[in-house]
């Protein structure tokens, strides 16, 4: 409608034009100054409304072309073929608004003296409408059938939208059957769509008006980055996009969907994006279901050290998951291979057996179940088990061999070992020098090794089942009563108990064993308490020695202190005997006024007396220091003669006493003794007093020195005395000994007989100057002491007080003879 | 010295115990804590012609030193107020005493004791009970030759089985 009325008002403004403004222009040129009409204007004024309402009349008709060639311009500018007149219509347009304002001005100047100005513009107007018109005219058909086509195509327009309609609820029940909803976003016009299947995805109320964003943020969270992406990269001219993502309906609930989407260009620009949905969650559940039913299987054949095989008979082809060619030490190639290629790593000794399982389980004569050995490219063997059952076609034919193989090499080794730590077990239970008893959570005997079966007197057969209590009959040493199960005591206190020291263990047949025993409780691999070991020793024999020895240490210790005590009393007795000698002395010298001679004899013996007590002090002293290791004993070069000479000179009035002859043998060109000057005279007078002391009247007494072949120096001294018995040479240096055979005969005039450390004094002295002392008998029949000491050498002196640093030492018996100074016979 | 020529002095010493007049009198303090012991040494010096002066411990042993300027100090170790040692440590640090001639006698262990007197200055360690003679032998070496002498082994002969040194 609204067309044709356009092509009607064209035409008719148009014709309005050519018929009205040419005339009237025209006409002022040929009337002049008196023009009538303005004197018609001026002489009736109302007159001049008939030209000003057809002017009016005429801008209108102007102004509706000028909208119309504009509207019509847009349209036709969608076609393709209207785009070279562009132009023409466009400057036409121009044209139309200029003629349109002209005639309003003209509607003006009727009161302003503008009128030969309008004339002018008038005559333009008018000109300038012929071509126009001459050109409408002269396009006008081809003009009017193209706005026919155009108005053609407005109508077809309008059918193609019906058709548009129908394939949209095609495309909505189609969806709808099929899960996807579809959208489209015109990026010029920021405008949504959705398909109604879109809605229902989302869960959206139909009246629902989406946006961009708002659809971006129907995604999950997470994957807004990857949607936004996927779009940007499609509109930066990349490939669309085919995603599954979550997305959050609106009641909130988290759907999978499949998103596709592509971009929609023009002139290089992105117009709209165009996509589809499809809500996929079920499916994407299923296939994780599936997923993680193949990880499950994977992961237990797998961490199972399972292998399986599906053996397809007829083809001979065999699949195995990779787990299996592990197993063999195989490569995996990705897929079924030959029976044959699993051949080569079984041990060749097992092949045999191998293919007869196959063939048993083939023949149905027995399910396939087999052991053997593989043997890997590194050379280590690995035992296989493998268990496989057999798929008979309808016909009863074998097709299939489906089964497992899994490594048994550390189960085999472990139960090896079990069994070798089994016998073991057993082996030392039997064998130790322990006796062993086991029972059961009630305290019953289960068990005992040989030594229990030994200290208890019952055998395992018979005393299994009997209560410990029974078998394992124990008391206490000193008080006779039963003590206290240890196992019980165990149970009550729940550690290892140790039982006292003073248990006695009564055997069946009333034996007594000493033991030290142990409990412990038997507990299988989870903790439970399954029984009870307990372990006991024979200390019989142990706690006798262990008697003995605190006896014989207390002895000792009692020893020690009655040394202790004679040193520390003949260490005070000193005191007052040097107050008694001093002031006899005294006395005896006239010092304290006049003595009679007899009064001077009296206190002489006085004074021999407390010298002789002394002495024997002197010597009490002397054994306990030595005994403690304090004698001091200073090696340094000695001059033999000196010593002999000055020992001599010592003994010299009591050898005179008593008749004896006492001489040195010639001794020249001895060397120096490496020894204590001191303590080499005290040996020398010891033994030359005990000589004198057994040789009765008118006997001899010797002393030589000799040098030996050894580096030594040997003293001897002789007498003519008793002698003494060969059975009783040894004995004559231990302490406190005496003879006790026939007695000297002049006991009486000897004064004393001292307290018969003498000997011992000088064995002990001799051993530490690092020498020895023995004595044999003389030809005459007395005796002949002897004494070795080292001769002195340069840098000896400092080994030899290492040597005999003060210790307590034992004293060393002397030999009885020593072949080198066995004197001339 | 050789052993003939220490019989010689110990006759000589044998001869002065009957009181024998000694050239020039010598002064010998005494300084010991047991009153028997300091009386019999006293007579028994006295006897053979010394001049005696006594202390009875260590502080008094020192001030009569200053006091009195003995020729010989016989010196017990077990001393009240400053032992022996101490003493000897004394006069050894003091130049117009250090000069003095120090015997030892003394009742201790000889093994224990013996080295250390000779270090702290001592010329002559001699152990209780210690013979007439012996000591007398002792001093008269001290004073008259003056040697710088161990403990000498003496022994008047009256036992066989003296162990005394």
């Amino acid at each position: 409608m609204r067309p044709r009325f356009l092509s009607v008002a064209v035409v008719f403004s148009q014709i309005t034009l050519c018929l009205y403004a040419a005339p009237v222009g025209l006409a002022p040129l040929l009337n002049s100054e008196r023009s009538p009409r303005r004197d018609m204007y001026m002489a009736h004024p109302w007159l001049m409304w008939i030209n000003v309402v057809p002017d009016i009349l005429i801008f209108i008709a102007y102004a509706l072309l000028f909208a119309g060639i504009s509207w019509v311009t847009r349209k036709l500018g969608d076609i393709e073929e209207i785009r070279p007149w562009v132009w023409v219509i466009n400057s036409f347009r121009l044209f139309i608004l200029a003629s349109g304002l002209m005639v309003l001005v003209r509607v003006l100047y009727i009161w302003f003296p503008l009128y030969q100005f309008a004339l002018g513009l008038k005559i333009i107007c008018g000109l300038a409408a012929v071509p126009t018109a001459i050109i409408f005219a002269r396009e006008t058909p081809s003009m009017s059938a193209k706005i026919h086509r155009f108005f053609n195509l407005l109508a077809s327009e309008q059918s193609q939208g019906d058709k548009l309609r129908k394939s949209q609820e095609f495309l909505d029940r189609i969806g709808r059957i099929a899960g996807i909803g579809g959208w489209e976003v015109d990026l010029i016009n920021d405008q949504v769509t959705w398909s109604k299947e879109t809605y229902r995805i989302h869960g959206a109320s139909p009246d629902y008006t989406p946006t961009l964003q708002e659809g971006i943020k129907m995604y999950a969270t997470e994957a807004r980055p990857t949607i936004i992406a996927a779009v940007l990269t499609a509109s930066a001219g990349g490939p669309g996009w085919d995603l599954e993502l979550p997305v959050i309906r609106m009641d909130g609930r988290r759907i999978m969907v499949r998103s596709v989407g592509e971009v929609d260009f023009r002139d290089g620009k992105a117009v709209r994006l165009l996509g589809a949905f499809q809500d996929i969650t079920d499916q994407v559940a299923a296939r994780e279901a599936l997923r993680r039913a193949n990880e499950r299987v994977a992961l237990a054949t797998d961490s199972g050290g399972i292998g399986i095989f599906d053996w397809d008979i007829k083809n001979d082809l065999c699949t195995a998951d990779p787990m299996l060619h592990r197993l063999y030490g195989l490569e995996y190639p990705g897929g079924p291979t030959p029976l044959a290629h699993w051949a080569g790593p079984i041990h060749p000794d097992d092949r045999a057996e191998v293919i007869e399982a196959l063939e048993d389980a083939i023949a149905d004569r027995r399910p396939y179940d087999t052991e053997f050995r593989v043997v890997w490219k590194d050379g280590s063997i690995h035992h296989i088990r493998a268990t496989g059952r057999l798929t008979r076609d309808e016909f009863g034919t074998p097709v299939r061999l489906i089964g497992v193989n899994w490594d048994v090499t550390e189960s085999r080794r472990l139960t090896a070992e079990l069994a070798e730590q089994h016998d073991l077990l057993r082996v030392t239970l039997m064998s130790i020098g322990d006796g062993v008893i086991t029972t059961d959570i009630s305290r019953n005997v289960s068990w005992l090794n040989p030594v229990a079966e030994r200290m208890t007197g019952w055998t395992t057969a018979e005393a299994c089942g009997r209560p410990l209590v029974e078998i394992f009959n124990t008391i206490n040493a000193e008080t006779r009563a039963p003590i206290e199960n240890p196992v019980a005591n165990f149970v009550a206190q729940g550690n290892v108990v140790g039982v006292a020291r003073q248990t006695v263990l009564l055997g069946k047949d009333g034996t007594e064993f000493g033991i030290e025993n142990q409990a412990a409780p038997i507990r299988n691999g989870n903790g439970d308490l399954i029984g009870n070991i307990l372990v006991f020793r024979d200390v019989t024999e142990q706690r006798r020695l262990a008697a003995e020895t605190e006896h014989v240490t207390k002895l000792q210790l009692e020893l020690k202190t009655k040394d202790e005590f004679l040193s520390h009393v003949s260490h005070e007795l000193r005191s007052p005997l040097t107050s008694i000698y001093s002031f006899t002395s005294i006395m005896v010298d006239g010092l304290a006024g006049e003595t009679t001679p007899e009064q001077i004899e009296y206190l002489q013996i006085v004074l021999k007396n407390v010298v002789q007590l002394q002495s024997m002090i002197e010597d009490l002293l002397t054994v306990t220091q030595t005994r403690e290791g304090k004698l001091s004993i200073e090696l340094q070069s000695v001059a033999v003669d000196d010593a002999v000479r000055d020992a001599l000179h010592t003994l010299r009035s009591a050898a005179t006493t008593k008749q004896i002859a006492l001489s040195a043998a010639e001794c020249c060109d001895i060397p120096p003794a490496c020894a204590d000057p001191t303590r080499l005279r005290q040996i020398l007078i010891i033994l030359l007093d005990n000589a004198i002391k057994f040789t009765p009247q008118g006997g001899s007494v010797t002393v030589s020195v000799s040098e030996t072949h050894r580096d030594n120096l040997l003293f001897q001294v002789t007498d003519t005395g008793c002698g003494i018995p060969e059975e009783k040479r040894t004995l004559v240096f231990e302490n406190l000994y005496q003879i006790t055979g026939p007695a000297p005969p002049d006991t009486s005039q000897m004064g004393r007989i001292g307290l018969g450390l003498g000997l011992h004094i000088a064995r002990d002295l001799v051993t530490r100057q690092g020498g020895r002392i023995w004595v044999s008998g003389a030809p005459e029949g007395g005796s002949i002491f002897s004494f070795v000491l080292p001769i002195f050498r340069e840098g000896y002196t400092a080994a030899a007080e290492e040597l005999n640093a003060p210790r307590r030492r034992k004293s060393d018996t002397p030999p009885a003879v020593r072949p080198e100074y066995i004197p001339a016979a | 010295m050789r052993p003939h020529r220490m019989r010689e002095n110990c006759r000589n010493s044998i001869q002065r115990l009957k009181g024998a007049p000694a050239m020039t009198q010598k002064k010998i303090l005494i300084v010991d804590d047991d009153p028997e012991m300091r009386l019999a040494l006293h007579i028994r010096l006295k006897a053979n012609n010394y001049d005696v002066a006594v202390a009875v411990d260590g502080v008094s042993g020192i001030a009569e030193t200053r006091k009195h300027m003995p020729d010989l100090i016989l010196l017990d170790l077990g001393l009240p107020a400053g032992d022996g040692f101490t003493v000897l440590e004394r006069l050894a640090i003091n130049d117009s005493l250090a000069h003095i001639p120090v015997i030892v006698v003394s009742g201790r262990d000889r093994a224990a004791n013996k080295d250390r007197a000779l270090k702290a200055g001592a010329r002559i360690f001699l152990q209780k009970p210690v013979k007439n003679a012996e000591l007398l032998y002792a001093i008269e070496q001290t004073l008259g030759v003056k040697t710088h002498a161990s403990a000498m082994v003496y022994d008047l002969g009256s036992g066989p089985n003296s162990t005394t040194h």
